[in-house]
């Protein structure tokens, strides 16, 4: 039996006490939360736990205020049909003392799966200026290298060899990149979005400021090549690697043997 | 009193409010006053609901005000909080044969899973049972052959003579007939304990999407025409979301709402076969229409609800796993097999000395 489903088949105590390897530590002291109890100083509830025993997914959600509109750490992962590989399906974090930006809806209030299906422009132009990456609705916590190594520590605890994950972004793609994570399938797309950004490349020259998104020098750092991604540079490009558009690479870690793979060496953030 | 009907099960989703259900109908029509003490391994989750627990709900409305209550045994040590003050096992003895002296019959319902059931410790169920010499139907949630055969034995072993009827409950349709050929002789002849067989029965295990819309509540967004479909569990996971429906994939909170699993290479992993009968979208977002078209083009509903994804999880999770008043058709159709499968008009045949 794969080890989520396995686990969710236990006692809550023992099962969370094993999901808490999957909250950042940082959390609890700089949100006052105990570790044991997962109440915080007014004794209510902080984090919750979904892991129940006939499904093989585990979801963890950690929010300052029970009636907060958003969790400011949420992580879900799930099993594979082996029990040496683990899925890591999202990782959602939010800086809850930073403005907001309603990137997640339209103006009629309709869901934009983060504006991969329909744009709130004013509120991403808005998110952009404020220096948030595509699919933020508030700044992060600066936790994702700590979150990586929870996981990869669960893992390890549990003799899980690899953890895979779908980075929704081209910045998410990045940042797994830079803490050890391997291309599974992508590799080639990213370095050619790589290759298309440079001086004189495809998409180089779309970068024209024909929206806000695409400005020149966007292709210098991170956050500008993933708001032109997001905004749809790539669409309509003859190439062979990047005719479709954004795909979400396919990405895996190896736990204690990182991987080294870099698809835009020197990257500013 | 005449008796004690304790109601045993090895693990959860056996059906014990059902079989509750029908033993108290039964002991109505007999005429005989009954109470009913559900054994409760979490008091926070049993006793802060609005009204009580479901079965506390339901057992009140069959047998009447004042005729059932909730008991919690102590927590062992170390346990979050410390020990919890409780009765020991003798105390809770002496306080059922208290409480029921205005009864002729109880009915107890122990905990989802006899054998082992951790927060129960350090009371034991099988202590009890024997110590009340309780007369003990015994249910168990088909798992693989070998599972139900072997617990089912080593509590009869335990229970030393007490059970009254053993019922292996859910056992997939397509296995039912082998199963059933194969099990009954081996539990049978351990001490001659009638013992009947059900099979997995999606009226049984299931809440329709209407029903499901209705108690959420929730709106339905898309798939009218699916209403009368059936529901049997939930998910968050992600691998049953392919084709047009990866677009779900991105949505926070979306549950995929499980129809009857299909036939598939392992019977012990439901959820991996199951298939996506619905899409249930919590929060204050409204559905997008791709959200509403790729729904339609994989043909299944698409439900909204207002709640956060954990409240409406749990909610979701207490609708589809417990029996109400309204369930009357899962209780009959239960009934009718189970009586029809132990060859009698009546479940109390089995307790001869409640039988009139």
């Amino acid at each position: 039996m794969a080890w989520i489903r396995a686990i969710n088949q236990l006692s809550s105590q023992e099962k969370q006490g094993l999901y808490r390897l999957l909250i950042a530590p940082e959390l609890f002291g700089r949100f006052k939360i105990n570790p044991l109890t997962f109440r915080g100083p007014e004794g209510a509830k902080r984090v919750r736990f979904y892991c129940p025993p006939y499904d093989p997914i585990a979801l963890i959600e950690v929010r300052q205020d029970p009636s907060a509109r958003e969790p400011l750490y949420s992580m879900q992962i799930s099993d594979r049909p082996d029990a040496k590989t683990l899925e890591w399906d999202f990782l959602l974090v939010n800086d809850p003392d930073s403005p907001r930006f309603d990137i997640d809806v339209d103006e009629q209030g309709r869901d934009t799966l983060f504006g991969r299906a329909n744009r709130n422009l004013p509120e991403e132009r808005k998110a952009m200026e404020a220096g948030l990456f595509p699919g933020q609705v508030r700044s992060g916590l600066r936790l994702t290298r700590s979150t990586v190594g929870c996981i990869e520590h669960f893992a390890k605890t549990l003799s899980i060899q690899t953890v895979f994950l779908d980075a929704l972004f081209y910045h998410n793609a990045i940042a797994y990149e830079r803490l050890g994570f391997c291309y599974f399938e992508g590799f080639r797309r990213m370095k050619r979005i790589q290759e298309a950004f440079q001086e004189g490349g495809a998409l180089y020259r779309r970068l024209d400021g024909s929206t806000p998104f695409r400005e020149p020098g966007f292709q210098e750092t991170i956050r500008g090549r993933s708001w032109a991604i997001h905004d749809g540079i790539l669409d309509g490009l003859e190439d062979e690697f990047l005719a479709d558009g954004w795909v979400s690479p396919r990405m895996y870690l190896m736990t204690g043997r990182h991987g080294s793979e870099c698809t835009f060496p020197h990257a500013r953030t | 009193m005449k008796g004690i009907l304790y109601i045993g099960s090895t693990g959860p989703g056996s059906g014990r409010s059902l079989l509750g259900w029908l033993l108290a109908e039964s002991l109505l029509r007999q005429g005989v006053p009954t109470g009913f003490v559900h054994l409760a391994s979490d008091p926070e989750g049993e006793q802060g609901l609005p009204g009580g627990s479901p079965d506390s709900v339901l057992f009140s409305r069959l047998l009447g005000e004042g005729r059932t209550r909730t008991i919690c045994p102590p927590k062992e040590d170390g346990a979050p909080g410390g020990r919890v003050p409780g009765l020991s096992l003798a105390e809770i003895c002496e306080d059922l044969h208290a409480w029921g002296k205005h009864c002729e019959c109880l009915l107890v319902m122990g905990s989802q899973r006899l054998f082992s059931d951790r927060p129960l410790f350090p009371v034991s169920e099988m202590d009890l049972a024997r110590r009340l010499k309780a007369d003990v139907f015994l249910l168990d949630r088909y798992e693989a052959e070998a599972t139900s055969i072997y617990s089912l034995l080593s509590i009869q072993s335990l229970l030393r003579g007490l059970t009254r009827c053993v019922i292996v409950n859910r056992i997939p349709a397509r296995e039912y007939d082998r199963e059933k050929a194969r099990m009954k002789p081996l539990l049978q002849r351990q001490e001659g304990t009638p013992a009947a067989f059900v099979p997995e029965m999606s009226v049984l295990s299931s809440l329709t999407v209407g029903e499901i819309a209705q108690r959420l509540p929730a709106e339905l967004v898309a798939g009218e025409e699916h209403t009368e479909r059936r529901i049997c569990g939930c998910s968050l996971g992600t691998r049953l979301l392919q084709g047009p429906l990866r677009l779900f994939r991105q949505a926070y909170g979306r549950m995929v709402l499980t129809g009857q699993p299909t036939p598939g290479p392992s019977n012990t992993d439901p959820s991996c076969e199951a298939s996506v009968a619905g899409i249930l979208l919590p929060g204050p977002r409204l559905p997008n229409p791709q959200m509403i078209q790729a729904a339609g083009k994989a043909d299944i509903p698409l439900l909204a609800t207002s709640g956060d994804a954990f409240t409406t999880l749990e909610t979701l999770q207490g609708i589809l796993g417990t029996i109400r008043w309204e369930d009357r058709l899962k209780q009959e159709v239960f009934s009718q097999w189970l009586l029809k499968d132990l060859g009698v008009r009546d479940i109390l045949e089995c307790v001869p000395h409640l039988w009139k």
